[in-house]
């Protein structure tokens, strides 16, 4: 098992991080009736462990007995039906799903088969609570039409059934559905608590660290923590017993990337472009978000840029960000900005060396 | 369809006839020709070389009769006899060129086409070559008008060969109930030129003009269908061409490129070449210059009195793209406007078009002229060369006006060489989601090197049609209007955006478009992750995967690559949550990419090639690509790297253990789920657990202890991830031990031998089948051989003291050395470590998965496993009865009634009551067997005694 997962807090009183949020969060449900919540947060500070430490303490260790199921679903929408296939995660009392993954459908699945599965109380309620949990992934990436829907859900059925939604940025989360969630922000842990929990799972694997290692693997991780121990795992499969100078492995697409950045810097022309276009679609074939994509060729452009230049570069790389999420080809946007960086730094040096 | 309805004939002396009667023939004869194939059906069959006299009374007759419908027809007061009806004619009749000034076609081809009709008129037939020619041209240019003008001209005879109408189903079925066979269009034709070869136009004497010459027109070639068809046309013109001496205009109408599917265009090419290496000469008209068809046009104004604005008569002609028949129906209907009177000057007001150059004009009208143009299709690649080459006039040819929009030197670009975009994209029928991949994945091979802002330009305003593609997706699904507004709209900023943005386009050479690339990769992506749904969780049913099991099975291999993260979305998390794609993609994958190589280097150093192939790489799309012809616009093969290939290069050989696992699994699972069903695979594994049980001693007198049955119970487990229970092993062994003994015994005879390599008995034919009317079973030996049978020595073969065993000896003789250790049972090895390296991985890889992952589960297999017992129990009864049946049934059949009353009558000295009493008996199945067991000369002591015996007891 990974050591992510291995380490991961199965209860709220294990949590290490954000113990002030898992407190407050088991006072809520032992205390009271648990409202829907909307976890948010960036990647890899512990959403997902929370829920899941929050449903074992609402159903107990039932919790943990989900079974995977792949489910397809026929929806009647007046002149045709439509077919969905949908992966959900259930126990007895909780399902999991990402109704993101069936794409542009997203509303039939928050019409229909959340709403199917909110209607029906739970059967087996032997005086636990009297209502089932719908965790849903990746909220923000619901269509506009499915987030509306899903208001409608939550106020309906909310007698027997609590919507636990989980996202990375809750702008993209209509006022709606937020004011209607008690909103919980989980933020990235500091550094420190990152060390702290490298500490603690190198003690527990019995491992010797040397002083400032742990500190160096957090700076690397970008405040997320479940690379963090990923990274942990992979130093320690790389070589050890640890040495305080021992090269921390990078992700290979963050590689590729500092590649491409690199390549851009090296050659600006159309046809060096075109080179670069393939290499953003092999990202994109490897499932790498294209925002992310975006946000690290401009970290690594600005590396190597001159200081006069970063504002501009900042402000195009913003700017094409913005329409790639309006727009429907990422590949198009990502590759604006890449001319547009070409362009921009061309003029710069024929500007400075003539 | 002017032309098809015309006259026939036009012989010389047609010149002095009133127009009105010309036009009164125009109009009739249709009618009188369709009416003469139907009332006379016996003409149907004549080729369509009808000829009109004046003093055919029969034709007057007629045009009285259709008068009437004329009217209707038409819908005019004026009566087809009325001198003067101006509109009651199309102008392209009306107009028809009367002499060599009014025809449009140019000078020397009209000379050239009438010196030749010349001479072969003047020469005695047969002296100078064929007497064929051959007119093409596109549509509308005047091929026949002029060779009707030119017969007039120098006097000839006229005849024409019309193509007839094609003969539809209704009129067909009509014909059959008429008694009329049918005949193909092509027939009639055939054999209409081989009477012209053979006899000439003999019909000529018919008016009695003889004297006059004869030209013969084939105007319209009939359709053919198909090769064969095309054969035989091409053919029997070739015949003609050679043998004709009557003059020949065969005129063939060019189709344009775009409007007419290759493969008759190259027909046609084809017959013309061919006809032309039989000897005919060939002349081809171009289309009609504009100024021409102007000058037509305004003299048809001048006499139709109505006035047309100059730019208008421009216009028409400009759109009728050098077809003068279309143009002069344009006119005509242009002049048609309901209030427009013919001596009103008028029209001015309706379009005014400023006057500008032509160009200008012309870029201009091109969206709207569409009620005079005929309409062009271009294929979307020629519409994408047009936008991609983004050809320009070399300068700005009429200084800009002064009101016209100004725009900073920097924004201008010179006026397009072609018609405005949005007209070549309605022509090419473009959508715009594909028009702008395409533009995207090719419009920076078109750039030139240096220009990178263009590159942006281009790129940006890319991005600008996406946007407005993309922008209210779905939501508008109601109002296509607007959706379609919409798309109109970003075809059109794509394409502007691209002719904008080349300012500096690259010398122009040839490139090849591609295909989107980004097709493929959305379509890889968005089909593995429909597929993978699916294929993933009914294998996950019952089985949990550890993160050791994970790693085995699912090395991150890209191509299946979301694929696989949907399962590890699963995994991850201790299979209890789902997890983010994208957490998986940038964080999970990485790691685990490491994890995964450093654990397991150098134990995976096998790399195969096929995975490579699985893969959905890009470097390998290129590669192809490279073969066609944009070999500088490629990245060299030396800076790519794949994004596999930076990671870990050792890591491939997995690819293809992973997909066999995987293939193996369902199956294996439905195996657990029902009875024990056994596989030659599973059979050898356990044959080899058993050896191993037997070379740790744990053998006692041919049986396994206990202890020995659970440690096999569960090493089988282990490699199989099959929970069978000892039962279910022991039938098996049960099974194994008769095989052994019938091979054995099979091996035991001399007629058999046993190969080793296969594992397969060989024998001949006839032992063979000598052998299995013994032993049934036999026949799948004989089949599939015994692989395992020099286990099966090891294993049953009598212990005698030492270990030697009869067989193993010397076959098995290899078998312990894969043994390297060979403890007593008391401690289990954890890992029976040492087989076969593949037998090693199924049973690691096994190992992971099935370990019961919930209490839940545990206790569904406990019941699960009584019920397998149940129904095994079940099975084994009913197996049992069904035995004892058949065994009854056997026995019957050995000892029945008939073969012991064939015993009886054999018998000598039977008396008669003796011989009944014995019937009696046989009705007893004991006594009939042991009537037939006894020896000859005792049964019918015993057959006495036993009658003497029951009639006693009767008696």
């Amino acid at each position: 098992m990974l050591w992510v997962d291995k380490y991961r807090p199965k209860t709220l009183d294990q949590v290490m991080v954000h113990q002030d949020i898992a407190q407050n969060l088991k006072k809520l449900v032992t205390e009271q009736d648990c409202p829907h919540l909307l976890f948010y947060g960036p990647s890899g500070s512990g959403k997902k462990t929370l829920i899941m430490a929050l449903l074992r303490q609402i159903f107990g260790s039932s919790a943990e007995k989900v079974k995977v199921e792949n489910r397809n679903w026929k929806i009647d929408i007046g002149s045709r039906t439509i077919d969905l296939e949908l992966t959900t995660l259930s126990s007895t009392n909780h399902v999991e799903l990402s109704p993101s993954d069936v794409g542009f459908q997203d509303r039939y699945v928050v019409q229909e088969i959340i709403k199917e599965m909110a209607k029906n109380r739970p059967i087996d309620t032997k005086g636990r609570k009297g209502y089932k949990v719908l965790v849903l992934n990746e909220v923000d990436k619901l269509s506009r039409q499915a987030q509306h829907s899903l208001r409608r859900t939550m106020e309906k059925y909310s007698a027997s059934c609590r919507l636990i939604l989980c996202c990375n940025s809750s702008s993209k989360v209509t006022e709606a559905i937020r004011s209607r969630c008690l909103n919980i922000r989980v933020n990235a842990p500091s550094e420190e608590q990152i060390i702290k929990v490298l500490e603690f799972v190198g003690k527990k694997e019995g491992l010797q660290l040397p002083s400032g290692f742990a500190a160096r693997i957090a700076e690397k991780t970008n405040r997320s923590l479940r690379r963090a121990i990923l990274s942990f795992e992979t130093c320690r499969v790389q070589q050890y017993p640890f040495t305080s100078s021992q090269a921390i492995p990078p992700m290979d697409w963050e590689e590729y990337i500092s590649e491409i950045a690199t390549d851009i810097m090296k050659e600006q022309s159309p046809k060096r472009l075109f080179q670069v276009r393939g290499k953003v679609y092999e990202l994109l074939i490897n499932c790498i978000p294209p925002e992310i994509i975006l946000k690290r060729l401009l970290h690594e452009l600005l590396k190597k840029l001159d200081a006069e230049l970063k504002h501009e570069i900042c402000h195009w790389a913003a700017y094409y960000e913005h329409r790639m999420r309006l727009g429907q080809k990422a590949i198009f946007h990502i590759e604006a900005f890449v001319a547009k960086f070409m362009s921009i730094y061309k003029a710069f040096l024929i500007a400075t060396f003539g | 369809m002017g032309r098809r309805n015309t006259i026939v004939i036009s012989s010389s002396d047609d010149e002095d006839y009133e127009p009105s009667s010309r036009m009164k023939r125009s109009y009739e004869k249709p009618k009188l020709r369709s009416s003469v194939t139907r009332t006379n059906p016996s003409r149907a069959k004549k080729p369509r070389l009808s000829r009109l006299s004046r003093e055919s009374s029969n034709v007057d007759e007629m045009r009285l009769a259709f008068e009437d419908f004329d009217e209707v027809l038409n819908g005019f007061k004026v009566s087809a006899g009325y001198r003067r009806s101006n509109s009651k004619e199309l102008w392209v009749d009306k107009y028809k060129p009367r002499s060599m000034e009014e025809l449009a076609v140019h000078k020397k081809k009209v000379e050239e086409v009438k010196s030749w009709f010349e001479e072969r008129l003047r020469t005695p037939k047969g002296e100078i070559g064929s007497s064929v020619l051959i007119i093409s041209g596109q549509a509308g240019v005047g091929k026949s008008a002029t060779v009707r003008l030119i017969a007039s001209q120098i006097g000839a005879q006229l005849c024409e060969w019309n193509t007839p109408t094609p003969t539809i189903w209704q009129e067909h079925v009509h014909n059959l109930s008429a008694g009329i066979n049918y005949t193909s269009k092509l027939d009639e034709f055939e054999s209409f030129v081989e009477r012209v070869r053979k006899y000439g136009l003999i019909s000529s004497s018919f008016n009695g003009k003889s004297k006059s010459s004869i030209i013969l027109v084939i105007d319209d070639l009939p359709v053919t269908n198909g090769r064969a068809a095309f054969e035989r046309l091409r053919r029997c013109l070739v015949l003609l061409v050679r043998s004709t001496w009557v003059p020949t205009a065969i005129l063939i109408t060019d189709y344009g490129d775009a409007d007419s599917p290759g493969l008759i265009a190259r027909w046609l090419e084809e017959l013309q070449s061919s006809l032309e290496s039989a000897g005919a000469r060939k002349v081809s008209f171009n289309p009609i210059t504009n100024n021409s068809i102007k000058k037509i046009l305004s003299r048809i104004c001048r006499q139709e009195h109505c006035n047309v604005a100059a730019e208008d008569i421009d216009l028409i002609a400009k759109a009728s793209g050098g077809d003068i028949r279309h143009a002069i129906t344009s006119l005509q209907l242009y002049c048609l406007k309901p209030d427009v009177e013919y001596d009103l000057p008028a029209s001015n007001s309706i379009l005014s078009y400023p006057k500008e150059n032509a160009n200008e004009l012309n870029a201009f009208n091109g969206g709207f002229s569409s009620q005079y143009g005929r309409d062009e299709t271009l294929t979307l690649f020629h519409a994408l060369g047009k936008f991609l080459h983004n050809k320009r006039e070399t300068e700005n040819v009429a200084g800009l006006d002064q009101n016209a929009f100004c725009v900073g030197e920097k924004f201008s670009r010179l006026p397009f060489k072609m018609d405005s975009p949005e007209k070549i994209l309605c022509q090419a029928h473009g959508q715009s989601r594909p028009i702008t991949d395409f533009l995207h994945e090719n419009v920076l091979d078109f750039l030139s090197d240096e220009a990178m802002d263009d590159a942006w330009a281009v790129a940006s305003y890319l991005g600008d049609a996406d946007l407005l593609l993309a922008s209210f997706r779905g939501m508008l699904a109601k109002h296509s209007e607007t959706e379609n507004v919409l798309q109109s709209a970003a075809a059109s900023v794509a394409v502007r955006g691209v002719l904008y943005g080349n300012f500096h386009p690259s010398p122009s050479r040839w490139h090849a478009i591609r295909k989107p690339k980004l097709w493929q990769i959305e379509q890889s992506l968005s089909h593995n992750q429909v597929n993978k749904i699916s294929s993933v969780s009914s294998s996950f049913r019952n089985l949990k995967f550890t993160y050791k099991a994970f790693k085995k099975k699912f090395p991150p291999v890209i191509g299946s690559l979301q694929n696989e993260m949907l399962r590890q979305r699963f995994i991850l998390y201790g299979g209890s949550s789902l997890s983010e794609v994208s957490s998986i993609a940038t964080e999970y994958t990485p790691a685990l990419k490491w994890l995964g190589y450093r654990t397991s280097g150098g134990l995976e150093t096998r790399d195969s090639d096929n995975d490579s192939s699985q893969r959905m790489s890009i470097d390998e799309q290129e590669s192809e690509i490279s073969d066609d012809d944009i070999e500088d616009c490629l990245p060299k093969k030396q800076t790519k790297h794949s994004l596999t290939e930076i990671a870990e290069p050792g890591r491939r050989g997995m690819a293809s253990r992973v997909t066999r696992s995987r293939r193996q699994q369902p199956s294996q699972q439905q195996e657990q789920q029902s009875r024990a069903r056994w596989t030659t695979f599973l059979t050898k594994i356990l044959a080899d657990l058993l050896v191993e049980q037997v070379h740790r001693g744990n053998r006692q007198n041919s049986s396994f202890s206990k202890k020995a049955w659970k440690s096999m119970c569960d090493d089988f487990c282990k490699k199989t991830s099959l929970k069978w229970d000892k039962e279910q092993l022991k039938n098996r062994y049960g099974v194994l031990r008769r095989q052994y003994v019938l091979v054995k015994s099979l091996l035991d005879q001399t007629d058999f031998s046993w190969n080793e390599s296969t594992g397969d008995v060989i024998g001949n034919d006839e032992a063979w089948a000598e052998f299995i009317k013994g032993h049934p079973d036999a026949e799948t030996i004989k089949t599939s051989g015994c692989p395992i049978y020099k286990q099966l020595c090891t294993i049953f073969s009598e212990p005698t003291t030492n270990g030697k065993h009869d067989y193993s000896a010397e076959l098995g003789g290899d078998v312990p050395s894969s043994l390297p250790s060979l403890e007593p049972l008391s401690t289990i090895q954890e890992e029976s470590s040492s087989e076969s390296e593949e037998a090693e991985d199924v049973a690691d890889d096994q190992d992971d998965t099935v370990q019961p992952s919930a209490p839940g589960i545990n206790r569904k297999r406990g019941r699960k496993g009584i019920d397998d017992a149940i129904a095994a129990a079940i099975l084994e009864m009913a197996a049992a009865s069904k035995l004892r049946t058949a065994a009854v049934r056997q026995s019957k059949a050995r000892y029945s009634i008939a073969s012991c009353i064939k015993e009886l009558d054999e018998l000598q000295g039977v008396e008669e009551r003796v011989y009944f009493a014995a019937l009696d008996l046989f009705n007893n199945p004991n006594a009939r067997e042991m009537f037939l067991s006894l020896k000859g000369d005792k049964r019918l002591t015993w057959l006495q005694r036993k009658c003497v015996a029951p009639s006693n007891a009767r008696g």
